[in-house]
């Protein structure tokens, strides 16, 4: 079943639309929320309220892009989590978020939301100039949240490799934020 | 960690579709590279395979390749010369997947950014929920004459929580008698109350708008029944609440979440809970037999109630829910 045929049944109120999700999304989600709340449990619960919005937010939205848009949506939910529960567990999306924070660290706190968008912006830019295998090994490390393991099996590279790849990423980054002026030196 | 690297990251969540369909369809590229990178080990094999064995067979005493030629396909007028000296490692070097790719800037052009309203992600831009003031803790009412043995462990948050009696009761086969207790000070189910005894019977009459007592509701769920393992054995509306009440059928554990909600996004404030204990508004029962009940009250945007099966099952078979609004508070 294709994107809009998913959407159509969402729009009609069809409960197939659900298990159309799960066949073709529920990996997808139940990665993403494992990645970053570790916990089994907390996934499941993660993924089951990304079914229930997507229920609830088709319609009205009309994504043109289902798989970015139910990522999106399995992301959120679960970083949400992650931020709720961040003080009294450990989660798997530490360790790659500490590895962002030594990149973008210097940025005064980032603390209204403008400054924030405006680095994420600045960090989006930079990614879209990378190299394709190094924009993907970013992003599924930094957006995806997945282990350099998974990384060098789903690219078939040596996880030497990605960390290599990550380590000149984040430093190239870095550097472009300092010159940009987001962060300071 | 530094909040504001959680902020960033969440921020990241806005990036640009084309980037994370990319991100997220990596695998299935590297898929259409595996079967080729076979095909094209395969053409290697068979040709180093020709290479070396080809000239063995066809070298003769003389050495006179072309008698021999003859010997080993007389039809055919081949030259054994040519198949040796294949180019086997063209087609594999071109399908082998992308090492240190120039670089591949994606275009800013497709963007659907000019809809951030219909392309955004639920939560895109929410704040977090962690805050609600949803105290569903004092509504949640085990009852004391079931089973239910709750493990000790305190609550992170320390709010009230049920504490059922430790007094089980020998009975293998719970009735549907226990009014769930009210303990919230709400105004309880009074007599002008329906009540249903089971899920789709209740969505059924819903639909219907077969009572007066239900006008105003709305529901929606998936799937219409529980999933195996939990039973539910009455469903009872009233004006103002909403009571339910289940039963374990088995030994899998299975969670009862239930939120009052206070806004239309409020459907995930459920942080903290610990499996194997009362929390807040998660039940989790560890045995046959068990009973839950759970009394709420209706708020303008509704209760939802949700039926986890975990840990055994899989994702699949894990969630139910059902979101109940009577429009009319």
């Amino acid at each position: 079943m294709n994107d809009r045929e998913i959407i159509a049944l969402l729009n009609n109120r069809d409960e197939a639309a659900i298990e159309a999700i799960k066949d073709r999304f529920g990996g997808l989600c139940f990665g993403l929320a494992s990645n970053i709340l570790a916990d089994r449990r907390d996934a499941e619960e993660c993924v089951s309220s990304v079914y229930f919005k997507l229920w609830t937010s088709i319609p009205p939205a009309d994504p043109k892009d289902l798989t970015a848009y139910i990522a999106k949506a399995a992301r959120n939910e679960a970083l949400m989590r992650y931020r709720s529960n961040s003080a009294k567990r450990n989660f798997s999306a530490a360790i790659p978020l500490e590895e962002l924070e030594n990149c973008i660290s210097g940025s005064g706190g980032a603390e209204d939301a403008i400054q924030t968008k405006a680095i994420a912006g600045a960090i989006e830019e930079h990614i879209r100039r990378l190299p394709s295998l190094e924009r993907g090994v970013f992003m599924r490390r930094y957006w995806f949240f997945d282990s350099a393991k998974a990384i060098a099996v789903r690219f078939g590279i040596t996880e030497k490799r990605v960390n290599a790849l990550l380590a000149k990423t984040r430093k190239e980054l870095r550097r472009y934020l300092v010159k940009e002026e987001y962060i300071n030196e | 960690m530094n909040n504001s690297t959680l902020d960033i990251s969440i921020a990241l969540g806005d990036m640009d579709d084309a980037l994370v369909s990319e991100a997220a369809n990596a695998s299935a590229q590297r898929r259409h590279y595996l079967p080729r990178l076979i095909s094209a080990a395969a053409v290697i094999a068979v040709t180093v395979a020709a290479a070396l064995v080809v000239p063995k067979l066809i070298k003769g005493p003389d050495d006179d390749k072309t008698a021999v030629i003859i010997t080993v396909q007389p039809t055919q007028n081949n030259e054994p010369t040519e198949t040796a000296t294949a180019e086997p490692t063209a087609e594999p070097a071109d399908d082998t997947p992308e090492a240190t790719s120039e670089p591949t800037p994606l275009s800013t052009g497709s963007a659907p950014t000019s809809e951030p309203s219909v392309t955004e992600a639920p939560g895109v831009t929410s704040e977090p929920t962690a805050t609600a003031a949803v105290t569903p803790k004092a509504t949640l009412t085990p009852k004391p004459t079931s089973l239910t043995t709750p493990r000790p462990t305190p609550s992170p948050t320390g709010g009230p929580q049920p504490t059922p009696e430790p007094t089980p009761v020998p009975t293998t086969e719970p009735t549907p008698t226990w009014p769930p207790v009210e303990t919230t000070g709400e105004p309880g189910p009074g007599p002008e109350q329906i009540t249903f005894t089971s899920l789709s019977a209740f969505i059924s009459a819903v639909q219907a708008q077969e009572d007066p007592l239900l006008s105003g509701i709305d529901c929606y769920y998936y799937p219409a029944e529980l999933p195996s393992g939990a039973e539910l054995r009455t469903i009872t509306v009233s004006d103002t609440d909403i009571d339910l009440t289940f039963v374990t059928t088995d030994m899998k554990s299975y969670r009862l979440i239930w939120y009052r909600r206070q806004s239309p996004d409020h459907i995930n404030d459920i942080a903290n809970n610990e499996p194997g204990q009362w929390y807040g508004n998660v039940y989790v029962p560890d045995r046959p037999n068990d009973q839950a009940a759970i009394n709420a009250y209706f708020t303008q945007y509704g209760v939802l109630f949700r039926v986890v099966l975990s840990p055994k099952c899989g994702v699949e078979d894990a969630v139910n829910f059902c979101s109940v609004t009577r429009h009319t508070i």
